[in-house]
């Protein structure tokens, strides 16, 4: 085969392996040792990039590239592998902060299904702020001094900038989250009246309770 | 070089014309109008260069060519990650946005909760559900949908084999 062929179905291969490396990696050392999650997603994720880097630099070996040709492609090697990483971790952190799949497992765990009360009563988003409250000071992704919260240079608060910056671009308001402000029936609004029996949850308050739950 | 400027050239041109899109009419289903609108630019920017290619115009090799897609997919995987909080706002990040935005004065957390009072995320988060499917509606009873229980399952089977039980919310 040669060089450069092979050089460049190791670029190719380079983030796959990396990935598995990954997994492997944060699953043993999660399964086996007493280590946290988040440790083992860190760890993992740099076992998988030094497997990566080790192909790369094969590869680069096999068929030298200019400087700028050998940075770009190994650029383009880390951000697949980045990507594929980023995937891996989210599907972690769905299990483990997703209001979605606790919501589904509640509902997964009452064969008769809940009521929107019923479920509020179980969690509710004062035990929601809580929880998330707890989660960040253990996590210590803010620091916490008598009471006073204050932010940590961390990759949540560079997300917590790049997503303000990015609701500005797209809706160009102030991007303080608010479709979840309350009053702010955006999301229900706008979905709710394309539902085809045209049925909601009502808030308390909301106008369209009264009116049998259709909100025009 | 030609490998990162095709697949990193192509995610800059469907952002510009994402953003273009939004300002000028945000679609109604955000989350499939995007995947939709990226792999329209992907498609049609590598078709364009596999006819150039077939033209002789192209330096790109297969391999190289895969590559290239895979950055351009990956590039998106990102952003896709990203719109999703964008999409439905985190109540993880609306805590930090507002702890960031006090800065080094600190915000106590009694003021914290008042400024997350504010907010609803329970509410708007089993509306949506129901309106992605993921949730069903029956009388005033919610129970879990197709496309909720394949999710649930997906990620509660994986959650288990590393050895949790309970989903953390």
């Amino acid at each position: 085969m040669e060089p450069q062929i092979l050089s460049d179905a190791l670029l190719l291969a380079a983030p796959a392996i990396g990935t598995v490396a990954n997994i492997a990696f944060q699953f043993t050392l999660y399964r086996m040792t007493r280590s946290t999650l988040m440790i083992s997603i860190m760890a993992g994720l740099g076992a998988g990039c030094a497997v990566t880097a080790a192909f790369v630099a094969l590869a680069l070996f096999l068929s030298p590239p200019t400087i700028v040709d050998g940075c770009a492609l190994a650029l383009s090697v880390f951000v697949i592998y980045g990507a594929a990483g980023m995937t891996y971790f989210s599907l972690i952190n769905l299990g483990e902060t997703s209001l979605r799949i606790r919501m589904l497992q509640l509902l997964l765990d009452s064969p008769n299904g809940l009521t929107l009360p019923e479920i509020l009563a179980i969690y509710d988003d004062k035990k929601l702020i809580a929880t998330r409250l707890r989660r960040m000071a253990e996590n210590r992704r803010a620091i916490l001094i008598d009471g006073v919260v204050y932010p940590r240079r961390s990759v949540l608060f560079a997300a917590s900038w790049v997503l303000e910056l990015l609701k500005r671009l797209l809706y160009g308001r102030d991007p303080i989250f608010v479709s979840c402000r309350k009053g702010n029936d955006r999301v229900s609004r706008v979905k709710m009246t394309s539902r085809p029996n045209g049925t909601s949850i009502p808030a308390p308050n909301d106008p369209g309770r009264a009116a049998g739950g259709k909100q025009q | 070089m030609p490998v990162f400027l095709v697949g990193a050239g192509l995610f800059i041109i469907a952002f510009v014309i994402h953003v273009v899109v939004w300002k000028v009419r945000r679609p109604h289903h955000q989350a499939a109008s995007l995947v939709l609108l990226f792999l329209f630019v992907g498609l049609a920017g590598f078709g364009g260069i596999w006819l150039l290619k077939a033209s002789g115009g192209s330096a790109l090799s297969i391999l190289r060519a895969a590559l290239a897609i895979l950055l351009y997919l990956s590039c998106c995987m990102f952003y896709f990650l990203l719109f999703s909080a964008v999409d439905s706002d985190s109540p993880t990040l609306t805590l930090i946005g507002i702890i960031r935005k006090r800065g080094l004065l600190g915000i106590s957390r009694e003021q914290l909760s008042q400024e997350m009072a504010k907010y609803s995320f329970v509410r708007p988060r089993l509306t949506q559900m129901i309106n992605d499917g993921f949730l069903v509606q029956v009388g005033d009873r919610l129970h879990a949908g197709r496309r909720g229980r394949i999710l649930a399952t997906l990620v509660l089977s994986y959650r288990r084999l590393l050895g949790d039980r309970e989903a953390g919310g």
